[in-house]
């Protein structure tokens, strides 16, 4: 299950050009992070990859299925795409049917929905939530029920728009946790971030962007780490690579690459050596 | 799915003569227009105020997003056309004729409209009736409902995206199951407009929103020597319609309408069928 755009072009019907000649290969099982600043067509990238919006010029292709000739709902088979915003998509009385919609809706077979809710409602900690009614949950649940209903449609591929955006410490960790489940389950995850210590942190691949043009695709630890890179995409370093910088002023022979605590720790017990 | 009607009657800043002129002057524009595109049936009347106002698209350069914002029109524009030509009294002998005017008369309406909300600033707006004398209360509920449109439709669309990519087709299935659809729009836009509604008073609450009862604007509207003359030579071509629409009576020629060979319901079916297959609905 791989993604591949090619030489991508798309200008907004208000004439607004989001995208310029962006090409991209995502491969099957691949974890990759989209960064850049606000602006930089990250988002209009994403919307590319289930069909919502089509080229203005060039292909995007999801297993060999050109975009152009399919609808959004068959994609949707293949492609989950969870947007920022849980209260966009959720609409029903009761997340249990909430969750059911997609499944009920292509006409899955009823004992397979039941099986696939089951699991997705113990993977996400939905169990005791059924019953209730969407809008009464938290944020970070109502986020969770956003995601298991399109979990529960078994795409291949994963598409998140944001998703630490406005999550404490303890829910950024789950997200994290469950990502990183869901990529060793064989899924290609593709997500779209400013949350940088996040990225540092969890080291996907990472593809940066500046208005409509991919200008870095790498290792985290590289694209990370370029100066010039953050510079034009409007990010700050991680907070460990700074510090890794602030030493090396002093230090030459210090690397410039750090950006895991890990790794910083390891260098600077070498250093006392 | 594009939500592209509601673009018609968004603000955009540009430097032309027209989004200079006073809102007073350019309400009563709207005002009289209206009024006199309410007074007709006949089809070539109407064409003729729908054609003289496109000129002014041109002056105020929002032409492009005038088409663009047309093509949300199409569903409506099929309805009345079906919906005349089909169903119309007995007595009428022309009525593709009527439903083409009828046509015409909304999309004339539509652009009168537009152009309005696309050359003045709500603000503006909001200021030009208190200077006509509506309550201040009054005024910032209409603008604010204006300026709310914009986020709206964006939240919409929004929303759309996110519901597609769940696999939920808006444009599937008949006519009641193309209503039933929607649903999946409607309560989250509902949803999230109240919870909007909320934050908004809370803002307006900390800002002491109406604790002074007289208000001052940071800048004040103020009519140019060329507002008056715009005003003059509308009611002049105000009264001459009126004059020749009442007075004088009609001319034969713009009581034309489509030959009766042409005036088949058949026909009425052809176009349609045409059109439904053109646009692949």
């Amino acid at each position: 299950m791989s993604i591949t755009v090619k030489n991508l072009d798309y200008t907004y019907p208000s004439g607004v050009a989001a995208l310029n000649n962006v090409s991209l290969k995502i491969n099957k099982g691949e974890h990759i992070a989209i960064m850049g600043a606000n602006g930089a067509g990250k988002t209009t990238l994403i919307k590319h990859f289930n069909g919502l919006l089509k080229p203005t010029k060039g292909h995007v292709l999801v297993n060999d299925i050109d975009t152009i000739t399919s609808s959004v709902a068959e994609m949707a088979k293949i492609v989950g795409f969870v947007f920022q915003n849980p209260d966009h998509q959720l609409f029903l009385t009761t997340v249990e049917e909430e969750i059911k919609f997609g499944p009920t809706n292509f006409n899955f077979p009823e004992e397979q929905i039941q099986r696939d809710m089951e699991k997705v409602v113990t993977f996400l900690n939905l169990k005791n939530l059924l019953k209730r009614s969407p809008f009464s949950l938290s944020e970070g649940e109502r986020k969770r029920v956003a995601l298991a209903s399109v979990l529960v449609m078994n795409p291949e591929i994963l598409i998140l728009d944001e998703p630490t955006m406005g999550q404490d410490a303890i829910q950024k960790r789950n997200i994290a946790k469950m990502i990183e489940e869901l990529n060793q389950q064989g899924r290609t995850i593709a997500l779209v971030t400013h949350d940088i210590e996040f990225v540092a942190e969890y080291q996907p691949r990472v593809v940066a962007m500046t208005e409509g043009r991919v200008i870095a695709d790498g290792m985290a630890k590289d694209v990370l780490t370029n100066l010039e890179v953050l510079t034009k995409t409007k990010l700050r370093p991680p907070q460990i690579t700074a510090l890794a910088w602030e030493i090396a002023n002093q230090k030459q022979s210090f690397p410039k690459d750090v950006i895991t605590i890990s790794e910083m720790k390891t260098k600077l017990l070498a250093l006392e050596r | 799915m594009m939500l592209s009607p509601l673009s018609a009657f968004e603000f955009k800043r540009k430097n032309t003569f027209i989004h200079h002129l006073d809102p007073r002057t350019l309400l009563y524009f709207v005002i009289l227009t209206s009024i006199l595109i309410l007074q007709f049936q006949q089809l070539i009347p109407v064409v003729i105020i729908f054609v003289a106002i496109i000129p002014l698209l041109f002056v105020a350069r929002i032409i492009r997003e005038w088409i663009v914002s047309l093509k949300g029109f199409i569903f409506l524009i099929l309805i009345i056309f079906f919906i005349n030509v089909f169903f119309s009294p007995a007595n009428n002998p022309h009525p593709t004729t009527f439903a083409l005017s009828m046509i015409f008369r909304l999309l004339a309406l539509v652009t009168t409209f537009a152009l309005f909300f696309q050359t003045v600033h709500p603000d503006d707006l909001g200021q030009a009736l208190v200077k006509l004398r509506m309550p201040y209360e009054f005024s910032w509920a209409i603008t604010t409902a204006y300026r709310y449109v914009p986020t709206l439709a964006k939240e919409a669309q929004q929303i759309i995206d996110a519901q597609m990519s769940r696999g939920i087709e808006f444009q599937k299935g008949n006519f009641l199951k193309r209503i039933r659809n929607y649903i999946p729009l409607i309560v989250p836009l509902f949803i999230s407009a109240i919870k909007r509604a909320w934050k908004l008073a809370e803002a307006m609450d900390s800002k002491a929103w109406g604790a002074a009862k007289k208000r001052t604007f940071l800048y004040e509207l103020q009519m140019s020597p060329m507002d008056y003359v715009i005003i003059i030579i509308i009611t002049i071509v105000f009264i001459s319609v009126i004059y020749v629409r009442y007075i004088l009576g009609l001319p034969a020629w713009a009581e034309w309408t489509l030959p009766p060979e042409l005036e088949l319901k058949e026909i009425g079916k052809w176009i349609l069928g045409y059109i439904v297959n053109f646009l692949q609905l």
